[in-house]
């Protein structure tokens, strides 16, 4: 036999026994998984009656059984606690505390200085969500991570973040450098309305541009209805984006004040058509009749956004604005006008009649 | 003469050697790829996604052009998705059958008059569509102009900052924007474009717009294109985008940029292959205009389509696909070996060009090689048919390794007996199945030098409905 013979050949029989053993390994994965998803299934229902129990007893014992018995099975424990803290509320929710503390607390912390993503990432959720103030400097420190890490933070927090957890928060958020805005835009999102005074209070002090644009657009996202006075000082702010936020705000909250209305009205007159285009879909928000002759202007608007805004917002003022549009439908002096109009008021009506 | 001869011999060799080596490459990436994607995805809680402030609408951009057998099953999968805003722009490149009918009949559209930019060339609109029940649903009804064509009018009437392409026949699971969309949350200044998994319908169940039992087809050549997708999304395009060298985003399931997109002017219509150029295409002006960006191939998010059961129009499919792989390339040639291009110049172009645009001329002038050199007493007999052998294990462990990746990922076939289906398919597509492909590829070189750029039909038989 020549040698190259003698190379395919071993070759070919080396890559068949391979192919063999990966076939094998196929089935065996497929196997072994299923046993193990079934055991990790049992061992979870058997945790969950006894953390019911632990809950309904007097004495603190039965918690720390249930921490010692299933520290070993933290994928397990970190599932069921995370869940049972979420549907269970009050004095109840110490007893979790108390199993989290004994059982996995340690673990989790080690957890998260590991160099493997996935295990810092399934540690981090359960740590931030019983995170107390000594607690609070790491939780600090991930927020600064990337992003799949902060994202498990957000969902962390926006569970049942401690009270202090959100001061810190914004500590931080007002020394940070602008790259970290967007994160601190969903953190602090994630945490709903518990930030409202937080917000007022960091709308007074003298933060860059951007920040105030995160924290002028959380009060109209999430609505924040209490700081709409403080927004309205912000209406004359030389940085076009926190005007265009301003704008957006106030029509999100949906409070109808003279204040927000006459502050509409000149954001609607804005230099710049971004600022407008938003201030005439908030004007068709609160349905401010006075705002007629801005959205007729803004339908003569060269730029297709002012135009549609201002169409749509004239579409929710009444019989009023409908017969403006449909006189601008008519004309035939601007064809992108009355193409807008005739565009928005055929929707308008079609929807109303169907 | 036989020096010349032995020096081809040893050149396909080279070949053979170095193609297999790239595919384990590629697959090796692929599986250190899910892995790590899998340990990061199992704790990020999709619902919370959803709440964030920044998640982009998307615009889906569907073209139908004679897909009145699964247009209804398919739109109502896009109506169920679970993305907080989206619109679902249907194009009707001309049917001739029943699509446009079917549309108007089950989502009661209404002719409208919808203003938008037309900032992309397309052939003309007929009209614009509502419907009543379903707000989010636009349809438009244009003459027959082709997929690019119908994409491009799309782009034109859509609204929002991505726009996702998908075929009309194809089924998107209920998360799969969401998933999709991460990278463009998680990196919104540098993602660009992501693409997902494509799966085979056939034998699937469908119910409401969604996929509710997976099983295998009972028709062969669809079994056999199940491994194919396997290998080609599980094991080549995660393992491309790793190396930041992907170059084609399916065009049955793609979300994109659309300022990028329009930047370079959409879809080009003199082309078959209009996905993997618009993607060569936005790839050269990032580099040009010197932007920093990213193309993700994420193996999670799912989107099933029908694969062809008659081997008449896999074979027109598979001659089309390569014809496009081919005008495409030397469409864009000059961002071949190109350094200003990066990586995309200098690695996943040649890539293509070598291994996927000449890889059928090459495995046939192979084939050739040995049947002549076996004739002519030039080559040891034993040693050629061992040295096939060693291809056919070779090729069957690619395939087994894409299986093992399914089955560590995603493992959507539920039983074990669908597995071990997989597999034995996996051994017998290397015996006529691959040598019939690498034929009908072979042969898409000569169509294309005669010109040939018709799309041909696709049958379609239809989405399998539960009871």
């Amino acid at each position: 036999m020549s040698i190259p013979l003698i190379i395919v050949g071993y070759s070919a029989a080396f890559l068949l026994a391979f192919s063999l053993a990966l076939i094998l390994f196929i089935i065996h994965l497929r196997v072994i998984r299923g046993a193990h998803k079934h055991k990790l299934d049992q061992i979870s229902e058997d945790l969950e009656t006894e953390i019911l129990m632990a809950m309904s007893a007097k004495e603190d014992d039965k918690a720390l059984e249930v921490a010692k018995k299933y520290s070993g099975y933290p994928t397990v424990l970190i599932q069921v606690l995370t869940e049972y803290m979420h549907t269970i509320s009050g004095s109840e929710r110490d007893r979790l505390r108390q199993i989290y503390t004994h059982g996995l607390q340690k673990r989790l912390l080690r957890d998260i200085g590991s160099r493997y993503t996935h295990i810092r990432l399934r540690a981090i959720r359960p740590f931030v969500m019983f995170a107390e103030e000594e607690d609070f400097p790491v939780v600090m420190q991930l927020i600064q991570e990337k992003p799949v890490i902060r994202l498990a933070v957000i969902d962390g927090l926006s569970s049942i973040p401690h009270p202090s957890m959100i001061s810190r928060l914004f500590k931080a958020f007002a020394e940070s450098p602008d790259t970290d805005l967007r994160a601190y835009l969903n953190v602090m999102h994630s945490m709903g309305r518990r930030i409202e005074d937080q917000v007022g209070q960091y709308l007074q002090e003298p933060l860059p541009a951007t920040k105030l644009g995160v924290l002028i657009e959380l009060v109209g996202a999430l609505p924040l209805p209490q700081q709409y006075l403080p927004v309205l000082n912000f209406a004359d702010h030389t940085d076009k984006e926190v005007r265009i936020r301003v704008a957006r705000s106030l029509g999100r909250l949906n409070i109808l004040t003279k204040d927000v209305r006459d502050t509409l009205l000149k954001l609607a007159g804005d230099k710049a058509w971004e600022v407008q285009a938003q201030a005439f879909k908030s004007i068709g928000r609160l349905r401010i009749e006075a705002g007629l002759e801005s959205l007729k202007s803004g339908l003569f608007s060269p730029q297709w956004h002012c135009r549609r805004n201002a169409a749509i917002a004239l579409s929710g003022l009444g019989e009023k604005g409908k017969r403006l549009l449909k006189r601008t439908s008519e004309q035939t002096e601007d064809p992108y006008a009355s193409d807008m109009a005739r565009m928005i008021l055929e929707e308008t009506e079609y929807f109303q009649a169907t | 003469m036989e020096t010349a001869f032995n020096i081809l011999t040893i050149l396909i060799l080279v070949y053979f050697f170095l193609l297999n080596g790239f595919y384990f490459l590629f697959l090796l990436l692929s599986m250190f790829g899910i892995y790590h994607y899998r340990n990061i995805t199992a704790y990020v809680n999709y619902k919370k996604l959803f709440l964030l402030p920044q998640v982009k609408p998307i615009s889906i951009i569907a073209p139908a052009f004679n897909e009145a057998n699964t247009i209804i099953e398919s739109v109502g999968s896009l109506l169920s998705l679970e993305y907080p805003q989206f619109e679902i722009i249907v194009v009707n490149d001309g049917s001739t059958d029943e699509t446009m009918e079917k549309l108007t009949q089950r989502f009661n559209l209404k002719k409208t008059t919808r203003v938008f930019r037309r900032v992309l060339v397309s052939r003309a609109i007929r009209g614009l569509y509502s419907s009543s029940s379903h707000p989010k649903l636009v349809v438009v009804d244009k003459e027959n102009g082709g997929k690019a064509d119908a994409l491009n009018a799309g782009l034109n009437v859509s609204q929002y900052p991505l726009f996702c392409a998908i075929d009309s026949d194809s089924i998107l699971e209920k998360d799969s924007l969401l998933k999709m969309v991460r990278p463009f949350l998680e990196d919104p200044e540098k993602t660009q474009a992501a693409g997902g998994v494509i799966r085979l319908s056939n034998g699937c169940r469908v119910k409401s717009g969604q996929v509710v039992s997976i099983g295998l087809p009972r028709n062969s050549l669809a079994r056999f294109q199940i491994i194919e997708y396997f290998r080609a999304f599980l094991g080549g395009r995660l393992g491309l985008s790793m190396l930041r060298s992907i170059l084609i985003i399916s065009g049955a399931f793609g979300v994109f940029r659309k300022d990028t997109a329009l930047a370079c002017g959409g879809y080009r219509t003199d082309t078959i292959g209009e996905d993997m150029d618009l993607v060569i295409r936005m790839k050269k002006y990032l580099h040009e205009q010197k932007i920093p960006y990213r193309m993700h191939f994420i193996p999670d998010p799912i989107c099933w389509t029908e694969a062809p059961e008659s081997l008449k129009t896999l074979t027109r499919q598979r001659n089309r696909w390569h014809r496009g792989l081919i005008e495409v390339l030397l469409h864009n040639r000059t961002m071949l070996m190109n350094p200003r291009y990066g990586v995309t110049g200098m690695f996943a172009m040649p890539f293509y060009v070598v291994f996927e645009m000449l890889g059928p001329l090459i495995e046939f002038t192979g084939y050739l090689l040995f049947a002549v050199s076996i004739a002519l007493g030039l080559i040891n007999t034993p040693f050629a048919l061992l040295f096939f052998t060693l291809a056919v294990i070779l090729g069957i462990m690619l395939s087994l390794f894409s299986i093992l990746i399914e089955e560590y990922s995603l493992q959507k076939y539920p039983k074990l007996k669908d597995v071990l289906t997989i597999i034995l398919y996996a051994i017998l597509e290397n015996f006529a199945y691959r040598q019939y492909l690498a034929w009908v590829r072979f042969k898409a070189y000569f169509d294309f030098l005669q010109g040939k750029a018709g799309w041909g039909e696709m049958e379609r038989k239809g989405f399998k409905k539960t009871d």
